[in-house]
């Protein structure tokens, strides 16, 4: 996850046009454009940065890769600041300089043991390209995806009903929603808590991966701890240059058992769990 | 004219470069990070500033460790950097072909170890791999040394002179805006042995997180870079050029540079060479684009040699 050809991998630069900026619930939307390169190598928790070269942005900012088609690449964003309005208002056919593929990504070679995934707030985002290339690999996949109110994801109802994720279900991968505000067919509360009682009562999953503000991805770590199953984090730091030239968006991670900060844009921004200080 | 025909090549104090394009420290790791990007031109600055150095590895600050502020960016990322012996063992040996002229930077706490890392880098087999050795009194984001040391003429002067005393190589002193007067900073500097001045070094700020009422940044206090502080970098730059031009004291200028035209200012107020740094996160190509920038402005006035405009600032007419 963190060797050297992984964080050594090429990352394509260019000024590309913005394909589609499609609202989704809330301040959420989904950014799309065309970049074959960046589709071609990209993989699952890598990031692309942007920046819009006409604004006042000084900084790129990072956003996992949310969905692979073709050669247009998606990236799923909340409206937080200067940054993400900037991106929101942008026409098909803008022009907005990217660069990507960025990170190590999941690791996801190895045995196609089962897999649960973990989504909370925009770190959902890496939900569908995730389950794809993992369910791509013939694993059984579990979603969880957790969200305060607003769901940024399309929603189907199953026979039980309770929601899925419609992209997933497509794909043949199971997925439960959490609402910490009270929504029908979303199970109410941490999407952490509907983790641990599936933790509890199925003992096949074999890995699990996780994406989302950090306390819930400590207790996602603190879990899979528990049930001593491998788990692997992506990490979010405010970032500088995003190319691993600054020592900026640094976390703060066991190296040999010593305390060591680490880039999360290309010594991360995947870690293993057990290996981070939180 | 030809753009081509016009002559970037800068002289400063021996040390020649192809082009007046200086990557500031910080902003380009130990030169090779950004050779990640497809096609990133590494030949495009003229001399590259690598990381700061320290005697003894440093963790560096705890995260955030940037902020993006109005028309600039703060950060605070405290010296990370693996000490001296990593540098010249690890590090060092690979710079040898990455093109541009290499110059490493030295951070202390106290002048001790200035003189210690000087010393350290200077007698290694690849010490060659280097065209000059700055020294950091500027730094804003450490409780000792930095900026504590630049803001003084006596104690930037110690800084430097154990520098000076422990080294061959060209010594530039990188000087704190911060600094009550750093023309007499500058001064002392030049005095004490420095070959070459570059200034400004970040400006100190603070961005609040008003919810938490926190600091943003986990160091509280950063560095404030980018278009934001460029007037000041300009004026400080004239000054200095100004209180130093009889010495013949060449000056790396820099604070917010973005295009030709911005580098063009730093050098008629007396710059000989500038300094690029935060713009490169918003533009990897930037240095490309000032230097291609400063030859078709340049020829545009019909203006043979670069050199020729440095510190060439009219007075403003009397009306």
């Amino acid at each position: 996850m963190t060797s050297d050809s992984a964080a050594r991998s090429v990352v394509y630069a260019a000024r590309v046009a913005v394909t589609a900026v499609e609202p989704r619930e809330g301040d959420h939307y989904v950014l799309s454009l065309r970049e074959s390169r960046i589709a071609a190598a990209a993989r699952p928790g890598q990031f692309i940065n942007l920046i819009q070269p006409d604004s006042q942005m000084m900084l790129r900012r990072p956003f996992s890769i949310h969905r692979v088609a073709g050669d247009t690449v998606c990236a799923l964003v909340k409206v937080v600041g200067h940054g993400t309005r900037v991106f929101r208002g942008c026409k098909p056919g803008e022009l907005i300089d990217v660069m990507g593929p960025i990170g190590n990504g999941f690791d996801i070679e190895g045995e196609p043991v089962p897999a649960f995934i973990v989504g909370g707030g925009t770190g959902a985002a890496v939900l569908p390209f995730l389950a794809e290339r993992l369910v791509r690999q013939g694993r059984q996949v579990t979603a969880f995806a957790g969200f305060e109110h607003d769901v940024p994801l399309d929603m189907q109802l199953r026979p039980d009903g309770m929601n899925e994720l419609t992209e997933l279900a497509a794909i043949g991968a199971d997925s439960l929603v959490a609402t910490m505000q009270p929504r029908d067919g979303c199970c109410t509360g941490f999407v952490t808590d509907l983790l641990a009682e599936r933790l509890k009562a199925r003992r096949n999953a074999a890995l699990v991966l996780a994406c989302g503000p950090r306390p819930m991805l400590e207790r996602v770590a603190e879990l899979a701890a528990e049930a001593g199953i491998p788990c692997q984090v992506s990490m979010e730091e405010r970032m500088g240059c995003g190319i691993g030239a600054c020592a900026g968006c640094a976390c703060r991670i066991l190296v040999d058992g010593q305390p060591a900060y680490k880039r999360v844009c290309v010594d991360g921004p995947v870690f293993n769990a057990a290996d981070v200080i939180w | 004219m030809e753009p081509g025909k016009v002559n970037l090549e800068v002289d400063l104090a021996g040390v020649k470069l192809a082009n007046p394009v200086v990557i500031a420290s910080g902003t380009f790791g130990f030169g090779e990070e950004f050779s990640r990007i497809h096609d990133f031109d590494r030949r495009s600055p003229g001399a590259i500033v690598l990381k700061g150095i320290t005697l003894e590895p440093r963790l560096g600050n705890p995260p955030p460790r940037v902020a993006e502020t109005p028309s600039g960016m703060l950060n605070s990322i405290g010296l990370q950097n693996p000490g001296v012996d990593a540098f010249v063992e690890k590090i060092l040996p690979n710079l040898r072909d990455l093109g541009p002229r290499l110059i490493a930077i030295i951070a202390g706490h106290s002048f001790d170890e200035y003189a210690r890392v000087a010393e350290t880098i200077s007698n290694s087999d690849n010490a060659n791999v280097l065209s000059a050795l700055e020294v950091n009194i500027s730094c804003p984001n450490v409780k000792r040394g930095g900026m504590a040391f630049g803001s003084q003429p006596e104690t930037a002067a110690k800084a430097v002179a154990n520098v000076r005393n422990a080294t061959q190589l060209p010594v530039i002193a990188k000087l704190t805006p911060a600094a009550p007067d750093i023309t007499a900073v500058a001064q002392a500097c030049i005095e004490a042995g420095a070959d070459i001045i570059s200034l400004i070094n970040t400006l100190p700020g603070m961005v609040i997180d008003t919810r938490t009422r926190r600091p943003l940044l986990g160091n509280r206090v950063g560095g404030l870079s980018g278009p934001a502080i460029r007037p000041i970098a300009v004026l400080l730059v004239h000054r200095v050029y100004l209180a130093a031009r009889e010495t013949g004291t060449p000056i790396i200028g820099m604070g917010g540079i973005t295009c030709a035209d911005d580098a063009l200012q730093f050098i008629i107020a007396g710059a000989s060479a500038v300094g690029v740094g935060t713009a490169l996160f918003r533009n990897y190509s930037v240095c490309t684009e000032i230097v291609a920038g400063l030859r078709n402005r340049l020829a545009e006035e019909h203006i043979e040699n670069l050199a020729d405009i440095v510190g060439a600032l009219r007075e403003t007419p009397l009306h």
